[in-house]
């Protein structure tokens, strides 16, 4: 029993930080969704009139399609990056150390500088574009690429981590299974296809998750680098919450946005929660 | 950091293996704690409730006047503050946003400050409808200032009849800045003063190498463009039934789509490093002669100034492209309720500082726009702003900017469809003409 209170004691300041920071504001934030609270947080009570509203706004509609191309081309390419550059150091790459440094760099760098950095890389006048002439460089001033120009701006940034995952796991993996395909003549490409990757599926879950929770709450990187634009071409619902809480004065419509959000990564985690059990770990 | 580890990789490290007994307890005093905060947490120093022991009247006022030759401007309103016996505490914040954001979230706090400046229009309305704002006839005996502005700012800062803020200055948005070398290379002998001249010209600075038109690829700025050529095409009448009547048989007609159509035409003659571009680069363009056109709020003429352009022998200015209509907006101060009478005492004094001409002068003077009253000098001014003065205060010239008529969340659909429209050339102007009549019909 007096373990128990101690016990507990232990736990009640982090508790109580996360039932009122996280869960608490998260109440609060899903009560204003159902309210008409415009610069302030007060309102009428109006149902489901601002999730309406919310559905009928073009400038929301196109932040969800663009956050769905974003996190597509953000998460394979990541994933495919990572797993390669893993699979390429786990060859026993000469100063495997040194090149997995300069890998995972990027990801020490913030999303804001790796925003500004290609903005700058992808900039018509003054970036590859003007190195290599007229290359189609110009994504950032096209509302059909410039999403994708972000997303490889997201990648390069993560990939490293997914590499470090994939690395680790493969790394962990009995050496007597490559020798034993290395005996039998089986192609290296097969090796990992077939049974290397495999083995390491938990990592390979474990790297996926992470990124689409990265893609599901991307922002800094976009304010740096494009600002939603041209047009709303990589408007963001993060983006469409922090517009309507601060500057268009709808805190009702913010909510019911942010609620949105809150559903979407709720939906993640049990996919994920459901896969980690699939994969049995 | 973008990936946040603990929380994917583990959750069950976060959840508690079994009840324990001081949940129960925890969830009480969160759910108390959130109901009782209702809003963000206040911070900064209550300069107001500090100076009950001054002798000073202290006031601290939120504004987003940062730059170089903004805080020397504001400075001129402090030091007449200080000069009268009031200490001015300056509570800066870069990004207009920024500091909307903060003031708000220090009145939702308990924490107002002494003032705070917004610009004139509905963003004023739920903060003075929540009775938030003390009434400006409250803090000054004066009472004929009303009428010494021009009348659609008065009504634009008035709830029930009722001052809610003090104006400052009027601005003018829809100067068209022409570099007359750019001009004069590609053989345009004069400012263009109608769409055949204007397209003639721009076409010309095209084919000669230079980029015909200064833009920044930001919503606002594609916005301040787009009513810059509406004010032309439409007129005072037109403008008003578009963004004060919101009168959908005119944005629906055949005006209203040749301004769109028009507009459309524009996007040629941006250089494909604009999105994005902040104003005063854009700015920089013209002032280097590397652009013809640049199309902007007065403020861009500080950046002339800074660079020694003469007016009429680098630049030319002309209000909208004919020189006839001045569409005005204006930064005004909003006095949150204070808690303590001296407080109110500090808060009288600051709108009687601000309603004073020479102040509202010399304020203008320093920061390029006009003062809002009527009965200020503006003799000294840029010659430009002198000769925006006439149109701009007279009522048969000059209308009001969107800020003034329509709420912040109606304003920055506006400014979505706007700018939607400038990045999709495959958008024809009936669509556009559509949509903008659909957000301006729905808007409450």
């Amino acid at each position: 029993m007096r373990e128990r209170l101690v016990e507990g004691l232990f736990i009640a300041p982090a508790l109580v930080l996360t039932l009122v920071v996280f869960v608490g504001t998260m109440v609060w934030t899903v009560g204003l969704s159902f309210t008409s609270s415009r610069a302030l947080p007060i309102g009428h009570w109006v149902g489901a009139a601002q999730y309406v509203r919310l559905w009928h706004n073009t400038r929301w509609t196109a932040s969800v399609e663009d956050l769905a191309g974003y996190a597509f081309a953000y998460v394979l390419l990541s994933l495919v990056v990572g797993v390669l550059l893993a699979v390429l150091l786990d060859r026993q790459a000469r100063f495997e150390s040194a090149w997995r440094t300069v890998f995972f760099y990027p990801y020490a760098v913030s999303m804001v500088v790796a925003g500004l950095v290609w903005q700058w890389l992808l900039n018509p006048v003054v970036g590859l574009q003007s190195l290599f002439g007229d290359t189609g460089f110009a994504w950032l001033s096209n509302p059909r690429l410039a999403i994708y120009a972000v997303a490889l701006a997201g990648s390069w940034q993560s990939a490293g981590l997914v590499m470090v995952i994939v690395l680790a796991a493969l790394k962990g993996i009995d050496p007597e299974i490559r020798r034993a395909a290395a005996l039998d003549g089986i192609p290296v490409w097969r090796t990992y296809v077939s049974l290397l990757l495999p083995q390491v599926r938990g990592a390979l879950v474990a790297a996926t998750l992470l990124l689409a929770m990265a893609a599901a709450r991307v922002y800094d990187l976009v304010v740096a680098m494009t600002n939603g634009g041209p047009g709303n071409a990589t408007e963001l619902p993060a983006k469409f919450v922090m517009a309507y809480l601060f500057v268009r004065q709808n805190v009702g419509l913010a909510s019911a946005a942010a609620t949105m959000l809150l559903l979407a990564v709720a939906l993640l985690l049990t996919i994920a929660w459901a896969a980690r059990r699939a994969v049995g770990r | 950091m973008a990936i946040d580890c603990q929380l994917a990789i583990g959750p069950e490290v976060a959840r508690p293996a079994r009840p324990h007994p001081v949940a129960p307890v925890a969830v009480a005093a969160a759910l108390a704690a959130v109901l009782a905060a209702c809003g963000p947490a206040p911070h900064a120093t209550d300069a107001a409730g500090k100076s009950a022991n001054d002798a000073a009247l202290s006031a601290d006022v939120v504004h987003s006047w940062t730059s170089g030759g903004e805080l020397k401007a504001i400075a001129a309103v402090a030091d007449a503050f200080n000069a009268r016996g009031g200490a001015w505490h300056d509570a800066a914040v870069a990004g207009f946003d920024n500091a909307g954001a903060l003031g708000i979230n220090r009145m939702v706090g308990g924490e107002p400050p002494s003032a705070m400046a917004f610009v004139a229009g509905p963003a004023l309305n739920d903060l003075a409808d929540r009775g938030m704002l003390t009434p400006i006839g409250e803090l000054t005996g004066q009472r004929d200032w009303p009428s010494r502005l021009p009348p659609a700012l008065t009504a634009a800062v008035s709830r029930g009849g009722q001052p809610m803020a003090v104006p400052l200055n009027l601005h003018e948005q829809s100067l068209f800045f022409w570099s007359r070398a750019v001009l004069a290379k590609a053989g345009v002998a004069h400012v263009p003063a109608n769409w055949p001249e204007f397209f003639a010209a721009l076409d010309a600075v095209q084919a000669q190498g230079a980029i015909p038109l200064a833009l920044g690829g930001q919503a606002w700025q594609e916005s301040t463009l787009f009513n810059a050529v509406l004010g032309t095409v439409l007129g005072k009448s037109g403008y008003e039934k578009v963004y004060v009547s919101r009168d959908p048989v005119t944005i629906l007609g055949p005006s209203f789509r040749q301004a769109v159509e028009i507009f459309g035409r524009l996007r040629r003659y941006v250089d494909a490093n604009a999105p994005g571009r902040n104003w005063n680069d854009a700015t920089q363009l013209v002032i280097a002669d590397r652009a013809a056109l640049l199309v902007m709020g007065d403020w861009a003429l500080s950046e002339f100034t800074l660079a020694a352009k003469a007016p009429e022998v680098d630049f030319s200015c002309r209000v909208g492209l004919h020189d006839d209509l001045a569409i005005v907006g204006s930064d005004v101060m909003a006095f949150p309720r204070a808690r303590t009478e001296t407080a109110r005492r500090a808060q009288h004094l600051l709108a009687e500082v601000m309603l004073d001409p020479q102040v509202q002068h010399e304020f203008a003077r320093r920061l390029g726009p006009l003062p809002a009253r009527l009965d200020a000098p503006v003799d000294d001014l840029h010659p430009c702003m002198r000769h925006a003065a006439g149109l701009m205060r007279g009522a048969a010239t000059a209308v009001p900017t969107p800020y003034m008529t329509l709420p912040p969340d109606v304003l920055g659909e506006i400014d979505d469809v706007i700018g939607e429209f400038w990045s999709d050339p495959s958008m024809s102007s009936e669509t556009m003409a559509r949509r903008f009549a659909d957000v301006l019909r729905t808007a409450t």
